[in-house]
C-alpha cells in the first residue's frame, strides 16, 4: 500500500482525512505531515476532493411514503405500501389505453354467429372454427360468404394455439414499445421544461436587478404550482 | 431528544422502541420510522444509482421489505444499518439490471433541479457551482460501483469504516482503500478539467477552471 517507503499507509491515510485514529497516530502523522511535503500535499487536495462533494446533492424529492392497511384482507398481503402522489399510474393508464387502441386497429376483430358455426376474423385471413369436432354437412348455407369460408381447410386446434401464441407475443412486443415511447417523450418533455426555465431566467437576469428578483419569485411560485398540480 | 412524560403526545420513541411496536401490528409506529428515514435512504440509493425515479422506487421496496421482514429484525445492529443493508442489495440489484439492459446512469441532466437556491448567491457562483455538481456527478458514477457506495456512505452518511465495512461485508482495511482510492481518482478527473483543489486551513475549497473566470467556491468549515 505504501508509495514511497516511510511515508503514511493510504488506510491510515484516509483514516486520518476523516478523524477516525486515535489520539497517539494523530500526533505522529501530523508530525509526519510536516516533514513530508508529498504527505502534506495528498491531504490537502483530498480534504478540497471532500469539500467539492458537498455540492453534489440529492433532489428534493417527494417521498412521504405510508403503510396503509387494507381491512377485508389477510393480514401479510392486506398491508401496501403507498406513495401520496403517483404520477407514474397516470403513465401506466395511458399505456394501457394505447395498447388496447394499437390491438384493436391492428386485428380488428369481428365475430358472426351463423346456424352451426362462429366465424371469427382478426384482420389477417378469416379462420373458421368450427363448432363441434365433425362438421355437419347437412347444414344449410345461407350466404355466400359462408360458403367460400367453409371451403377452406378446416383449422385445427394445435395450429389455432400457435396463431393466439403469436398473436400475445406481439401484443407483448407493443407494450415493451409503447412504454419505451412514453417514457421517451416524458423525457422529452422534461428537456423543453428544462430549456424554457433556464431562456426564461437568463432573460430576467437581463432586466432591472429588483424587478427581476420577483419576476423570479414569480415564477418560481408558478412553476412549483404547474408542478404540483401534475 | 425531548423527554416528555408519560401519555404526553409528542414524546420521542428511539427507532428500536418503534420497531418493537412496529412488530406487534401498529403500522403508525412504522410509518414514523419511515418519515425518520426516508429521506436518507433515498439519498443513498440516488447517489448510488444516480436516477431520481429508481432511487424512490428503490427506497419504496426498502421500506416495504422492512415492513414485511420485520420480525426478523431481532436489534443485533441498528435499525438504521438494517435498513442500509435492505436499500444497498436492492441498489445492486438495480445496477445489475441497468447494465444488462445496457441504461447508462446520467446525473448531470438533472444538476438544474438539485442545486438549491441561494438568494445572496450570483449568477456566476451559481453556474460554477452547477458545473461541479455535474462535474462530481458524473466522477462518481463513472467509480466502481463499491468506491462509490463507500464514499456515499462515509462522506454523507457519516458511518465509521468499521460500521461499512461490517455492511459491505469486507475487511476494514478494504473499506479504507476503497474511500482512498475513489477520492484519489476524483481528484485526478477533478485535475484534469482544470479545476484547482486546495484545502488549507480552515476551509476546504475548490477554484474553477480559469476559463470560467476562476472563481472560488468556499465550503463552510464543518469539522
Amino acid at each position: 500500500m505504501t508509495e514511497t517507503s516511510g511515508c503514511i499507509d493510504k488506510g491510515d491515510l484516509v483514516a486520518y482525512l476523516y478523524g477516525e485514529v486515535d489520539h497517539d497516530a494523530r500526533r505522529q502523522f501530523d508530525a509526519h505531515l510536516r516533514r513530508c511535503p508529498i504527505c502534506a500535499e495528498e491531504i490537502r487536495e483530498l480534504e478540497g476532493v471532500r469539500g467539492s462533494l458537498d455540492s453534489w446533492n440529492p433532489p428534493d424529492a417527494q417521498l412521504g411514503f405510508r403503510v396503509v392497511t387494507t381491512a377485508s384482507q389477510e393480514r401479510e398481503s392486506g398491508w401496501l405500501l403507498r406513495r401520496v402522489m403517483s404520477p407514474s399510474a397516470w403513465g401506466v393508464a395511458a399505456v394501457i389505453a394505447l395498447l388496447l387502441l394499437t390491438a384493436a386497429a391492428i386485428t380488428r376483430p369481428e365475430i358472426e354467429f351463423g346456424p352451426n358455426r362462429m366465424v371469427m376474423r382478426i384482420g389477417w385471413p378469416q379462420w373458421v372454427v368450427p363448432n363441434s369436432e365433425t362438421p355437419s354437412l347437412s347444414s344449410v348455407q345461407t350466404s355466400r360468404e359462408s360458403e367460400r369460408e367453409l371451403d377452406r381447410p378446416i383449422v385445427n386446434r394445435a395450429w389455432l394455439r400457435h396463431v393466439n401464441e403469436l398473436i400475445r407475443e406481439s401484443e407483448q412486443r407493443q407494450v415493451r414499445v409503447l412504454s419505451d415511447r412514453v417514457r421517451e417523450i416524458e423525457l422529452r418533455i422534461e428537456e423543453q421544461r428544462q430549456a424554457d426555465l433556464s431562456e426564461m431566467e437568463r432573460t430576467f437576469r437581463e432586466v432591472d436587478p429588483n424587478d427581476a428578483a420577483l419576476a423570479r419569485q414569480q415564477l418560481l411560485e408558478y412553476m412549483s404550482r404547474i408542478s404540483a398540480q401534475r | 431528544m425531548s423527554k416528555i412524560h408519560n401519555g404526553v403526545v409528542g414524546i420521542q420513541r428511539t427507532d428500536e422502541e418503534l420497531v418493537a411496536l412496529a412488530v406487534t401490528g401498529d403500522p403508525e409506529s412504522f410509518n414514523q420510522l419511515v418519515g425518520r428515514w426516508e429521506r436518507q435512504i433515498f439519498a443513498l440509493a440516488y447517489r448510488v444509482i444516480g436516477r431520481e425515479e429508481d432511487a424512490r422506487d428503490v427506497c419504496q421496496e426498502t421500506f416495504l421489505r422492512a415492513f414485511r421482514g420485520i420480525r426478523k429484525f431481532r436489534g443485533q445492529a441498528k435499525f438504521s444499518s438494517w435498513l442500509y443493508r435492505i436499500a444497498l442489495n436492492l441498489c445492486r440489484d438495480w445496477l445489475r439490471r441497468d447494465r444488462r439492459s445496457g441504461v447508462l446512469i446520467s446525473i448531470d441532466n438533472e444538476a438544474d433541479e438539485v442545486l438549491a437556491e441561494d438568494p445572496s448567491e450570483s449568477a456566476e457562483d451559481h453556474a460554477v457551482r452547477r458545473d461541479l455538481h455535474r462535474l462530481i456527478g458524473r466522477a462518481m458514477s463513472a467509480l466502481p460501483e463499491d468506491q462509490r457506495t463507500t464514499i456515499v456512505l462515509k462522506e454523507f452518511h457519516g458511518l465509521t469504516f468499521q460500521a461499512i465495512a461490517d455492511l459491505q461485508g469486507c475487511p476494514l482495511s478494504t473499506a479504507k482503500t476503497r474511500v482512498y482510492q475513489g477520492l484519489n481518482t476524483l481528484r485526478h478527473r477533478l485535475r484534469e478539467t482544470g479545476w484547482e483543489i486546495s484545502g488549507l486551513g480552515a476551509g476546504r475549497s475548490i477554484t474553477a477552471p480559469m476559463v470560467r473566470g476562476s472563481r472560488k467556491v468556499e465550503n463552510k468549515t464543518d469539522d
